[in-house]
């Protein structure tokens, strides 16, 4: 009798614990974990999170720890824009510190707790853009189309204003493509091609670039200092190094033997 | 008194009095187009100049009719934009202890369809001394914050340029036609104002690199450093603060007249420092010193920069110097005849010549010029400047690095200069002729579409 009512308590005593087991979260270890140990678990738990990972820019790029750590509870460690600049340093990271949302965020004490939607920051860091709604691609791919921008900038801002600011960074955007098409233009006018001016070229499709990352960013000092006018230095550049090819060629051309019906001027044959 | 005396005399006197209205006419004429400035009759605003410069060109969104309440816009944009609400709710606007709240419709108007955005004049009617300061700023010129708007579409290569492109401009010469560019909307709050981030998203970049030379600084690195766990709600006064900010030096004491110090000019151009109008900002300066530092130190600093600005000036003038030797020889490749005359200047197309220096306004003339003009411009504007803020900021580092630069600048000038003469000598003894760049600098998709806007 005795034995069965010790049998009977161990019993409840077990079905209680296995209940409350239960009833508990399912406790999990704290780490660190491997990037195998990661997907492991999260292709099971969030396969859509992870897929949308693998197809996104990080997919072959960035592992779960290069962003989280390697411990769990670090949530609001990714989203800060700490987690994004060990990476996407120099011009990226400056034309965002510079504008006015990365001083809001450096400045503003954000509360990181809080998840990447509308409304949670009172100035946006990289994640609450690029990986709004815990989104693991890139928000703001272009590929994804304008809609989804109107919607996370129009959190702050009137959908107007924002379509306009948008419209507006993407002229100044194709104004400096065109100063870019001018600039492989003058380039292929000289002597020995454009590969002879390959660096005065690459330094203008930098400071493309620089546009924007100025127009994306709401940096005015990439739109206009490292942008637009760098862009006007570097065209005025290529004419000088064609020029002074052409001109240094006809020179050449001359002692050798002049012609006098060959212009010797810059060897385009062109009146001004 | 003969007749032909008397003609002297009245003569003369007519055409003063007819030149007097006519030249009024014509400024009210050039300054009543579609844009702003003494150029508005040449240009139309880019559609988002009116966020940048809304009491001349914002016009109100028509999609919504109606006369609302404060509670009512609430309601509506809590759901369309959550995020402004918030701050606005965080605001010192939203809580005020002894009346009723700053509301969306105090600023902005009530009714939907003639909503404005809120210029300074509005802020101004309540923060009147504020106001006031800012707008008595402009009796120091340019630069300054209040002017800043003015002096961007006066300048020839704003007018000039493709109005998508210069909007790059406006964002930071806006601070003339809002308030927000440093009390950022919606919370508007004095403490975030006072820290120097603030400032940097104008003061950065190559001519003016204040955050770079500031935060290299001794004061910037305390701030760096420290300036997080800081009270900045504290005022701008002696003894409130370790270390100086940008406000703490430029808007000592909380007032607006940013530029009621300015001596140096931003480096644009050589000043004498000890003008008897300059002696009065001088002691301004010492004064804010000496609220950290000894008189006899703040004097060494400020004599300190004069004498960077004096050892600037010799490279800069010796760089000038050779451009204006160039240029009297015609040997500037290309000429001024043969690239696009100087914008907004029509009597250049008759009488083209090349802009050398401050005052010939070669501020503007940054594009479509030679190589040698460029590297000069870039010489004075980029390694100068950069210069002169590193002296003023205390930024020894960044003085090095600018003086190192002007120094190579000289040298690749002095060389190219040369070769330039070597080159138009040569040509002058072979037969006559200047080498002539043909459309080289006239032709281009960027080039003609600019001509082309204008």
């Amino acid at each position: 009798m005795r034995a069965t009512r010790r049998r009977v308590l161990s019993g409840a005593v077990l079905l209680t614990m296995m209940v409350q087991v239960q009833a508990a979260p399912e406790p999990v270890a704290m780490g660190p974990f491997t990037q195998g140990e990661c997907l492991e678990c999260h292709a099971i738990r969030d396969p859509a999170l992870v897929a949308q990972w693998r197809a996104g820019p990080h997919g072959a790029a960035a592992d779960c720890v290069a962003c989280h750590g390697e411990r769990h509870g670090a949530l609001p460690k990714a989203r800060q824009d700490a987690a994004c600049t060990g990476c996407h340093d120099g011009t990226v990271a400056h034309s965002y510190a510079t504008s006015k949302h990365g001083v809001l965020v450096r400045i503003g004490r954000p509360d990181w707790t809080q998840p990447l939607s509308r409304g949670n920051y009172r100035a946006p860091g990289c994640a609450y853009c690029h990986q709004h709604e815990a989104d693991h691609g890139d928000t703001m791919d272009p590929e994804r189309g304008p809609a989804v921008r109107d919607w996370i900038c129009s959190a702050c801002h009137a959908p107007r204003y924002v379509r306009e600011q948008l419209a507006a960074g993407d002229r100044l955007a194709d104004v400096a493509r065109l100063k870019l098409a001018e600039a492989q233009g003058v380039a292929a006018r000289h002597p020995e091609g454009a590969a002879a001016v390959a660096d005065l070229l690459e330094v203008a499709e930098r400071h493309l670039r620089n546009v924007r990352l100025g127009a994306g960013h709401q940096s005015p000092d990439y739109q206009w200092w490292h942008g637009q006018p760098a862009l006007d230095g570097d065209l005025i550049r290529l004419r000088g190094a064609v020029a002074q090819a052409l001109r240094e060629g006809a020179a050449r051309q001359n002692t050798a033997g002049p012609d006098p019906d060959q212009p010797t001027a810059a060897g385009t044959g062109q009146e001004p | 008194m003969s007749g032909t005396r008397v003609r002297y005399v009245w003569v003369p006197v007519a055409l003063v009095l007819v030149a007097i209205p006519v030249g009024f006419l014509y400024v009210h004429w050039s300054k009543s187009g579609p844009g702003t400035g003494l150029y508005s009759q040449v240009w139309s605003p880019d559609p988002v100049q009116g966020w940048w410069d809304p009491g001349r060109f914002y016009i109100p969104v028509q999609g919504v009719q109606g006369v609302f309440e404060a509670g009512q816009c609430i309601q509506c944009h809590e759901a369309i934009t959550p995020g402004i609400v918030a701050d606005w709710r965080a605001s010192r606007h939203a809580r005020l202890s002894n009346r009723e709240p700053v509301a969306c419709p105090d600023c902005h108007g009530a009714d939907h369809q003639r909503l404005h955005l809120p210029t300074p004049e509005v802020c101004g009617a309540c923060h009147a001394k504020q106001h006031g300061e800012f707008q008595d700023e402009a009796r120091y010129g340019f630069p300054s914050h209040v002017l800043a708007m003015e002096r961007a579409v006066d300048a020839k290569h704003f007018a000039d340029k493709p109005k998508a492109e210069v909007q790059a401009c406006v964002q930071c010469h806006s601070v003339a036609t809002k308030c927000d560019s440093c009390h950022t909307r919606h919370r508007f709050d004095p403490a975030e104002a006072r820290r120097p981030e603030a400032c940097i998203t104008c003061h950065s970049g190559p001519p003016h690199p204040d955050d770079d030379t500031y935060f290299a600084s001794a004061h910037g690195r305390i701030v760096r450093e420290e300036g997080d766990a800081w009270d900045w709600t504290k005022p701008l006064a002696k003894g409130n603060y370790k270390a100086p900010s940008c406000a703490y030096c430029h808007m000592d004491r909380g007032r607006h007249q940013v530029a009621d110090k300015s001596l140096w000019k931003f480096g644009l151009l050589e000043v004498n420092p000890n003008t008897s109008g300059n002696r009065v900002l001088r002691e301004r300066w010492v004064a804010v010193c000496m609220d950290c530092h000894e008189e006899s130190q703040s004097r060494d600093w400020l004599a300190g920069l004069d004498a960077e600005r004096k050892t600037a000036w010799g490279k800069l003038y010796a760089a000038e110097d050779l451009l204006k030797g160039l240029r009297s020889d015609d040997l500037l490749h290309p000429g001024p005849s043969e690239r696009p005359p100087y914008p907004m200047d029509a009597p250049d197309a008759l009488w083209p010549r090349a802009r050398i220096g401050y005052y010939e306004g070669q501020a503007s003339a940054f594009y479509n010029v030679s190589a040698l003009e460029r590297h000069y411009f870039e010489m004075w504007y980029f390694d100068n400047l950069g210069s002169y803020k590193a002296a003023a900021h205390g930024d020894t580092g960044g003085v090095t690095r600018g003086h190192a630069a002007m120094d190579r600048a000289l040298v690749k000038i002095q060389f190219e200069a040369q070769a330039l003469r070597t080159l138009g000598e040569a040509e002058q003894a072979r037969d006559g002729q200047r080498s002539n760049p043909g459309d080289l600098w006239l032709a281009g998709p960027y080039t003609e579409a600019n001509r082309a806007g204008n």
